[in-house]
């Protein structure tokens, strides 16, 4: 049972990051925010999910939260390319 | 013919000019009495020359006679700075560009012959505080008197609106003359991304999007009211 309910859990957070993808993609980045804060506040985010929250910060030109997504996932994941040159070009302006 | 440059003092500031004018494939002289600095830069430019740019004769040897433009990137000591201007214009230099330290070194080497004088600590100052006070500002170039080209993100109660719909030019007197977008798209990996893309002259009929970042042509006390709203 309580392996069911976990299976349910991770699959309705998959469906959760699949939808913010989806609204990225769409460039309805508030959108995404708002289901990305959940997920960051509920599940151990992933280097991912922190990666599309530094996404749709720098689509809303917050680049102040962008950057510490940007950061996050580096913390995260070290080699991630994307995040890396994310944060280069906001923090070079 | 491209453009020849020379770059005199290879600074920090004055190597970042000299290895941009390269990169962007322009010929570059790049000149500075310090042979560690020549050393440094040596590797990334083909013409990197120690030289005293206080001696005419040494100028004119390594052919800066030649080249169209050139900066003299080396604030202090003021007394050579004026010496270099002089000396460059005297052996044909067409265009002499100076880094000035402050308002004194300015007015003489303008009197001098300097066709332009920049001054890149005071305006990245007014830059910056520009930017710590207003943080949806990303850019601005002033013009002259009250006018500056100012980047900034597009207030929220434009959002989904067109531009003719906005009215700018008669409530503001502004003109947007480009809007810079982030566009989702799938980079190579599969991964979600943003690029930015350059709407420049947008029409009328160009809608403003979430997250785009308007280049905005006014008056500052008209720029000033537009950010408010």
């Amino acid at each position: 049972m309580n392996k069911k309910n976990s299976q349910e859990n991770r699959d309705q957070l998959q469906d959760l990051l699949e939808k913010a993808q989806f609204y990225i993609l769409n460039q309805k980045y508030s959108e995404a925010i708002k289901i990305l804060r959940k997920l960051i506040e509920v599940e151990d985010a992933s280097p991912h999910t922190f990666y599309l929250y530094g996404l749709a910060c720098e689509g809303t030109n917050d680049l102040e939260e962008a950057k510490k997504a940007f950061r996050r996932v580096l913390e995260l994941s070290p080699d991630h390319n994307e995040a890396h040159q994310h944060l280069d070009r906001l923090i070079d302006g | 013919m491209p453009k020849i440059f020379a770059v005199i003092g290879l600074g920090t500031f004055g190597s970042a000019v000299a290895m941009e004018l390269a990169r962007r494939g322009y010929e570059v002289f790049a000149c500075d009495r310090d042979p560690e600095k020549i050393e440094e830069i040596g590797g990334e430019l083909a013409n990197a020359v120690e030289l005293d740019a206080t001696d005419e004769k040494a100028l004119r040897d390594a052919g800066l006679d030649e080249v169209d433009t050139a900066l003299v990137s080396f604030g202090e000591p003021i007394a050579d700075s004026l010496l270099v201007t002089m000396l460059l214009k005297e052996i044909g230099v067409r265009e002499v560009v100076v880094k000035v330290t402050d308002d004194r070194h300015s007015r003489l080497v303008k009197r001098i012959g300097a066709d332009r004088v920049i001054y890149p600590e005071r305006d990245m100052s007014s830059k910056l505080v520009e930017s710590l006070l207003s943080p949806n500002i990303f850019d601005v170039i002033e013009f002259s008197g009250d006018y500056s080209l100012v980047e900034m993100a597009a207030p929220k109660k434009m959002l989904g609106k067109k531009l003719a719909d906005l009215h700018l030019r008669k409530r503001f007197g502004v003109n947007v003359i480009a809007i810079k977008s982030k566009v989702a798209v799938v980079n190579k990996k599969g991964m979600p991304d943003i690029e930015e893309r350059v709407n420049i002259a947008p029409g009328p009929d160009d809608e403003i999007a979430e997250g785009d970042i308007l280049v905005v042509l006014g008056r500052d006390k008209e720029i000033r009211k537009l950010k408010k709203i």
